[in-house]
């Protein structure tokens, strides 16, 4: 019960292939708007920075306490190894990513923020997501410090 | 995973969106007053650098927010100073004239000069 005591092997692998079979279904007739405006970079970075560093972690920090004490670990988003990367003609990871993002993962600690974020403010993290592991800890700083102008939409 | 594990994770699950709806407004967020640090893209790599990329453009557009929101008002304040110390420093000879300062020496003789032409 304990999520300091690991599943076996075949149960990680089972549940893993369950997840994401299940996520690439739900998430397969999402259309994926265009995330090259600067814009989402900054809205979506300083998203990320508050809702979501504390686990996936950001450039310069390899582990906190949350990334370590989680199970399943979270995957650490600087990382391009960790990242689960689909087709680039088909938007896969940013599908995936806005589907995980929007309704969580259930008994994992990834909260759905969908309740309470919008959809443009979603596409902003998804779009921040793409560039983040290629972002020095300086880029990281600028993105992702707000402004005051850079919430997205407001409720 | 056995039938514990899913009212422990759901309440897990929970807690944490509870946090998030208590977060989820963008001023809710600002709870630094953390600026840019804008100085170190002078350090960074130039020549790797393409001006049409978005993460350059986006940096650029938080850098020059950033610049006008520290320059405006200590902008505004120079203009003010400066203003400020036209009207109590340039005296001309009218407004010595009218009491309402008194001319250093040079600027006196120079006005004397100026007559004495």
């Amino acid at each position: 019960m304990g999520a300091d005591d690991r599943h076996y092997d075949v149960t990680h692998r089972l549940l893993e292939t369950l997840r994401e079979k299940s996520i690439a279904r739900s998430a397969n007739d999402i259309e994926v708007p265009d995330l090259s405006s600067p814009d989402l970079l900054l809205t979506g970075g300083a998203d990320y920075n508050d809702m979501c560093s504390g686990c996936h972690l950001r450039p310069g920090i390899t582990e906190t306490d949350l990334s370590i004490g989680l199970y399943p670990r979270p995957p650490n988003l600087v990382s391009t190894q960790e990242i689960e990367q689909g087709s680039a003609e088909n938007n896969e990871a940013a599908k995936r990513n806005f589907w995980i993002i929007k309704h969580g993962i259930k008994a994992s600690g990834m909260p759905a923020w969908g309740p309470t974020h919008g959809d443009e403010r979603i596409w902003a993290m998804v779009a921040f997501l793409d560039r983040l592991p290629s972002l020095s800890v300086n880029q990281y700083q600028i993105l992702t410090t707000r402004d005051g102008n850079n919430g997205g939409d407001h409720h | 995973m056995n039938t514990k594990t899913i009212p422990i994770a759901a309440l897990i699950s929970l807690s944490l969106l509870s946090f998030s709806a208590a977060a989820h407004d963008p001023s809710l967020h600002k709870k630094s007053d953390e600026k840019p640090n804008c100085a170190a893209m002078k350090d960074m790599d130039h020549t790797t650098m393409n001006a049409d990329d978005p993460v350059m453009r986006a940096m650029m557009k938080r850098c020059h927010a950033a610049s006008s929101n520290q320059e405006g008002p200590s902008h505004d304040e120079a203009i003010s100073n400066e203003a400020s110390t036209k009207t109590t420093n340039e005296c001309t000879p009218e407004h010595a004239e009218m009491g309402h300062c008194t001319l250093s020496d040079d600027t006196a003789n120079g006005a004397n000069d100026h007559e004495n032409h």
